[in-house]
């Protein structure tokens, strides 16, 4: 029994997606590797591929063009970039603090370190 | 239905015809090393040459049991149902004891007509030794043919046969094999013998068979059709191993 | 378009070695037949190709039974351990055979392959090692190209880098020519990710039937300190436990409800979720 958390590999396909988009891997109206070509590099189901593209086709940063394949959307970084500052609380601050909680660390002890971090990290 | 016989029977086809030419070469060197003793060497002593029929038939029997199996093997991994794979067997078999037959009929005849400036030699085959008399008569063509269809049935008997005890060896486990290889040759021998003391007298049956080739001809078509269908019955439930 | 296996039981002797199997593989999609060995998954494709007979049941492929049927059996192409060729027949001869049963029998495909797994195609079949043997059946599925291909331990005997060359082509080929895939194995790690749908079998009867997705969103891990973890199983379905120190882990199957303070939950791969399934059958 492992200790990992199991995200599906639809997710993690999706993850790594918007991650090649917000980097600028993936440049708008671009098109992005084909479901096969999905499936043989990661050695995974096309179907699980496609249900990890299809994640981001919901939200509308990909697109698909009939015959030619799936292209990232006009916008699809600036998008992006809004839905993970909407999710930097859940997904950063709230596990910062419950963290911070568990050592014993206040609040004004954390936003100092938060300040040191300003500095320190590039 | 759609059948794959059309494969089944050019693979194996194919295969019984190069081997069988194997044969067929060998039985050709012999048949001109006795010619050529026989013409150039030995003219005045008396020698004899009826062997064609007999080997090609050994040729085909050994040839049945080496392939039966390995193309039974092969049409199974090609998705060729047992049927199909039984039945093209039969024909391929069938085809090329008939070409055999013909080619060896034609090799008889050529040695015939080369032999023919020694007297003291006899060049035939089964059909000659039965059904002639004078033994020193060039047979006519309609001769040759039925001498060639008598072949046919005999090469297409002892291929069938061959195939019998591959297939029956195939179903059976050790024990049983041991058994029934010690006692084949004794039903062999035993049998006919058994018969005669039991007061069956195998003699009218004999000379039925040796009075007309159209006879011999029913006896070898009874024998492979009894063949074809016990083979059938040892094959349609088998285990295909892949003892390879 | 499917292989429809109807109550399938097979006796060898006294021994039981499937019992009462109904499945249905189809849809182009990629099926995982898992098991530990002797579970009865090569006795199962021995009987949807003819090489084995059922004592009960029914094989019928596209609504054909595949009993004495050309067609059927045509459709399907079973990569095994057996090795059916002739004694001396070279591979290349085999590539001949193949051209001359299977009209969609792509040569020069088989060709590429041979070159990239570096098969040496004029080299006579026995004469291969049990890796290169494999390679050699593998690279024959590949290149068929018939509706259903079933795989039985496709991988044995291949090292690292060819059971990574051969999961990409398998993945390449089902991309370019999609068919019915059923891939039987007991590497359960190394098929998870590839099959869409998954078929547990356990001493010839069938224990799970449905797609992979399913079966991994029915099942999660628990761990903690043993008192809340016993505390938070009460009434549910406990697959396996493992005790170290005062820490608990435990595999449930179910959907995890409230996650109380305290716990850690996690997902459960498709091989830790198979061991759990087999763990518990022990028991029982």
């Amino acid at each position: 029994m492992t200790f990992q958390n199991e995200r599906p590999i639809f997710q993690q396909l999706a993850e790594q997606l918007e991650e090649g988009i917000l980097s600028g891997a993936y440049p708008e109206e671009s098109r992005v590797p084909s479901i096969t070509e999905y499936s043989v590099t990661y050695k995974i189901n096309p179907a699980t591929a496609l249900k990890g593209i299809n994640l981001l086709v919901d939200s509308g940063l990909l697109y698909k063009k009939r015959g030619l394949g799936m292209f990232v959307s006009t916008g699809a970084k600036e998008q992006l970039k809004s839905q993970r500052r909407d999710r930097f609380y859940h997904d950063y601050i709230e596990r910062l603090v419950r963290e911070a909680k568990n050592l014993g660390l206040d609040a004004s002890e954390l936003s100092e370190m938060i300040k040191r971090g300003f500095e320190d990290v590039d | 239905m759609k059948t794959s016989f059309k494969p089944a029977f050019r693979y194996q086809f194919v295969n019984f015809l190069k081997s069988a030419a194997v044969f067929y070469l060998i039985i050709v060197v012999i048949t001109t090393a006795f010619l050529i003793v026989s013409v150039h060497f030995a003219a005045d002593s008396s020698m004899s040459f009826t062997g064609n029929g007999n080997a090609f038939a050994i040729g085909m029997f050994v040839v049945a049991i080496v392939y039966i199996r390995s193309d039974l093997r092969l049409c199974l991994q090609f998705g060729v149902s047992r049927r199909t794979a039984f039945i093209s067997e039969i024909l391929a078999v069938l085809s090329v004891s008939a070409i055999l037959a013909v080619a060896g009929e034609l090799l008889t005849a050529i040695t015939q007509v080369v032999v023919l400036s020694n007297p003291n030699s006899f060049v035939g085959d089964v059909y000659q030794l039965i059904y002639m008399d004078a033994a020193r008569v060039l047979p006519t063509f309609g001769q040759h043919m039925l001498s060639a269809l008598i072949n046919t049935g005999m090469f297409f008997c002892a291929s069938l046969i061959g195939m019998f005890f591959s297939l029956l060896f195939w179903r059976l486990n050790k024990l049983w094999t041991i058994v029934v290889a010690i006692a084949i040759p004794f039903a062999i021998n035993g049998v006919p013998i058994l018969l005669v003391r039991l007061g069956f007298n195998l003699n009218p049956f004999i000379e039925w068979i040796a009075s007309s080739p159209f006879c011999f001809a029913l006896t070898s078509l009874t024998i492979a059709a009894a063949a074809a269908l016990i083979d059938w019955l040892l094959l349609r439930r088998a285990n295909i191993k892949a003892r390879k | 378009m499917s292989i429809e296996i109807k109550n399938i039981t097979k006796d060898f002797g006294d021994a039981r070695a499937l019992d009462d199997v109904t499945l249905t593989f189809g849809d182009d999609k990629i099926y995982g037949l898992l098991g530990n060995n002797g579970a009865g998954k090569s006795t199962l494709l021995g009987i949807l190709t003819d090489r084995l007979y059922p004592t009960k049941g029914t094989v019928t492929v596209d609504g054909e039974n595949v009993a004495n049927n050309d067609e059927a059996l045509g459709k399907i192409f079973l990569v095994a351990e057996q090795n059916l060729f002739p004694e001396d027949m070279a591979v290349r001869k085999a590539f001949d055979a193949a051209q001359l049963f299977y009209s969609a029998f792509d040569r020069v495909y088989a060709e590429t392959l041979s070159e990239k797994f570096g098969l040496n195609t004029k080299k006579k079949i026995k004469t291969l090692s049990t890796g290169y043997a494999s390679i050699f059946r593998l690279i024959l599925g590949l290149s068929v190209n018939t509706p259903y291909l079933l795989l039985d331990e496709p991988v044995l005997g291949l090292d690292a880098q060819h059971r990574d060359m051969f999961y990409r082509l398998l993945m390449e080929k089902y991309g370019d020519n999609p068919c019915t895939i059923v891939i039987s194995t007991h590497l359960i790690s190394e098929a998870a990710d590839l099959i869409e749908h998954a078929v547990i079998i356990r001493d010839g009867r069938i224990l799970k039937d449905c797609q992979s997705e399913e079966l991994t969103a029915d099942v999660y891990s628990v761990s903690g300190p043993t008192g809340l973890v016993d505390a938070y199983l009460e009434g549910k379905h406990v697959l396996t436990a493992n005790v170290l120190g005062g820490l608990k882990t435990a595999c449930v199957q179910g959907r995890a409800g409230a996650l109380p303070e305290g716990l850690e939950f996690s997902g459960v791969n498709l091989q830790d979720y198979f061991i759990s399934l087999m763990e518990e059958e022990d028991r029982k």
